[in-house]
């Protein structure tokens, strides 16, 4: 029994916050009666918003149940690595919720009109992001065990803004379909930076929790 | 297998105990006494390295396998009482599963969801890791809670097979006492053998 | 050299240090920010352009200043703390981050009070003074999880790698205003180059610079004693 298994049979923290992706990028167009001129600009800042708060749903109960029923306690004292849990259940969250929502993003891209080509890239750019964020939120998770989301949010929120400001760029090369190989080799590079840094941070103060 | 050296801890200006000083082997068990809030749990947690001592140092030598049991119950409620076996013992087989209930009395079905189990038989699905696997050091932090007496001979009896196999244990208990060879009492900073 | 270090491991030794040059430091402090803020409001030269409103940068430059240098400051105490174990390490932390909010607001209200006159408006959302609102969110989140855990271990430890990743973004409000185009004007003096501003209205600026220095350094060695009898309290 593995983190995957383990976050696939806890059904409502992966399917939450995809239903919830799906559910903000269809209403919207809908509840703000936005004329198709207008879309492409409204999906830009709606994609935004939409990956935050997915990222901060997704994250916020990460580590709180096994910090609550002592997993953790367990899983240091046989001397395995958190390190490693955690960089296990990072993958996990990016599988079961970054993925299918960069598919969904695609689709709704697609949908809206705002690319007419770059698939892969489009994809892939927003799996990174939605990725980044998690790692970040993930990370205020961590500092808030026990303390309550709203600690863990104030902490990180500025550990935000240089992925919201490449996120930035990348919306506005995506909608002149000018989304380059190296910009998404940025991506790339800052998400695994994010998966590594945070994963040993988040584990570290994990440790300091238990202390 | 364990030193302690001057072990203290405190929490802000409130210290637990200071100057502790014993040493372990193997094939022993180590009864933790004291009253409330004496410390019992944070020792066993320095010990198995899960806390840091504000001063001293704990020495294990090797690599030995330990496994810490504390009053939290780590069964996840949206696992079946089956998943929540193999988590805890990933080596375990489903025959494993109903030979431990049947040896414990815990007759529940594999497919029913661990939320619906009560305290007690989350704590005996949590102790077949002891029953399970063999561990060279074991920190048991009131292992008898919510037992029923036949358990709590047959969990008696294991931990006497543990030791008898060459393994340390360290166990603290209001209730049940074991006979331990060696008892630390931490209201009074005794090393008694 | 001894001297030196001892009051890094030694909190007594930090005390009596403290009490000793705190009255200079102050003193000085005052003297120098009176002369750039008398020297600045009132016998600078007027702006061709903005008028008497420029005044406000004898306030506002000073305060901008010091609010991202004081996260530095923090920064490398964090640091010390995590890797030296140097004991008043948390402390110096702490109280620069008490300091560093005050002035990061008033360097955002005094910024607010410059904007109606010279742009027509309070508030924009431009990437300077985005960052900096973000800055002073940081402080805060750096007050809150300190004072959210009664561990002092704990809270210690997580602020201190909390401010170390946080320095990120100092360098992004630094370049900000060159890398993005903003309302916000870029830099007028600078250690590397020619000041872009008059001496007349440059010096009465150093002086004020400096003198906010020395009086939030005095301040800071105020606020670590208030903290440390705040310690020893609980």
């Amino acid at each position: 029994m593995n983190e995957f298994q383990k976050l696939f049979y806890k059904t409502r923290n992966w399917l939450g916050p995809n239903l919830i992706f799906v559910m903000v990028m269809i209403a919207f167009p809908l509840s703000l009666n936005i004329y198709s001129a207008e879309l492409e600009t409204s999906f830009e800042s709606i994609l935004v918003i939409a990956l935050l708060m997915i990222a901060f749903i997704s994250s916020e109960g990460i580590f709180n149940e096994d910090f609550l029923d002592g997993s953790f306690e367990m899983f240091i004292s046989e001397g395995r690595s958190l390190f490693q849990l955690v960089m296990e259940k990072f993958c996990a969250y990016y599988f079961m919720v970054s993925l299918p929502i960069s598919l969904a993003a695609l689709a709704f891209a697609l949908a809206n009109g705002v690319i007419k080509d770059n698939y892969l890239l489009t994809a892939s750019g927003v799996f990174f992001v939605n990725t980044i964020f998690t790692s970040i939120f993930a990370f205020g998770s961590a500092i808030s065990l026990n303390k309550g989301a709203i600690l863990g949010i104030i902490s990180v929120l500025p550990f935000s803004m240089p992925a919201v400001i490449v996120f930035g760029r990348f919306l506005d090369n995506l909608s002149v379909s000018n989304i380059s190989f190296s910009f998404l080799e940025l991506l790339a590079g800052l998400s695994i930076m994010s998966f590594l840094i945070f994963a040993w941070l988040s584990s570290k103060i994990i440790k300091l929790h238990l202390e | 297998m364990i030193t302690a050296r001057n072990l203290s801890y405190s929490i802000n200006k409130n210290t637990l105990f200071t100057g502790l000083n014993f040493e372990c082997k193997s094939c022993t068990v180590f009864q933790i006494l004291g009253s409330n809030g004496s410390g019992k749990t944070t020792l066993l947690k320095i010990l198995s390295g899960i806390t840091q001592p504000t001063k001293g140092e704990v020495e294990i030598i090797g690599y030995p396998k330990k496994i810490f049991l504390g009053h939290k119950i780590p069964i996840k409620d949206y696992l079946t009482n089956l998943q929540n076996f193999s988590f805890l013992n990933p080596c375990a087989s489903v025959k494993d599963y109903c030979s431990y209930c049947e040896a414990v009395n815990l007759g529940v079905s594999k497919s029913m969801y661990s939320s619906n189990l009560s305290f007690g038989q989350k704590k005996k699905l949590l102790l077949s890791k002891i029953f399970q696997q063999s561990f060279d050091i074991l920190f048991l932090d009131e292992p008898f809670v919510g037992l029923d007496k036949k358990t709590i001979n047959l969990v008696k009896d294991r931990i006497i097979q543990l030791k008898q196999n060459g393994a340390l244990v360290f166990i603290t208990s209001h209730q049940e006492t074991i006979d331990g060879d060696v008892v630390i009492d931490l209201d009074t900073r005794l090393i008694d053998q | 050299m001894r001297n030196l270090l001892l009051p890094l491991v030694s909190v007594k030794e930090y005390i009596a240090l403290n009490q000793k040059i705190y009255p200079f430091v102050m003193l000085f402090g005052i003297f120098l920010i009176s002369i750039g803020w008398i020297t600045g409001l009132f016998f600078a030269p007027v702006d061709a352009i903005q008028g008497h409103s420029y005044r406000i940068i004898y306030i506002h430059v000073p305060m901008a200043i010091f609010s991202q240098l004081i996260y530095w400051f923090m920064a490398i105490w964090s640091f010390s703390f995590l890797v030296w174990k140097i004991k008043i390490g948390p402390l110096m932390t702490i109280s620069a981050a008490y300091i560093g909010c005050m002035v990061t607001f008033i360097a955002l209200f005094s910024g607010s009070i410059w904007g109606i006159p010279t742009w027509g408006t309070w508030w924009q959302w431009d990437a300077r003074i985005t960052s900096t609102f973000i800055l002073f969110i940081m402080y805060v989140a750096l007050l809150t999880v300190n004072g959210s855990f009664q561990n002092t271990y704990k809270a210690d430890q997580i602020t201190a790698w909390i401010t170390l990743i946080g320095v990120i973004n100092i360098p992004i409000i630094k370049k900000s205003v060159d890398w993005w185009s903003t309302l916000h004007q870029p830099a007028s003096i600078s250690l590397a180059s020619e000041s872009s501003i008059d001496l007349s209205m440059l010096i009465p600026l150093v002086i004020s610079i400096l003198g906010l220095g020395l009086f939030l350094f005095a301040l800071g060695l105020k606020v670590s004693r208030l903290l440390l009898l705040k310690y020893e309290e609980t």
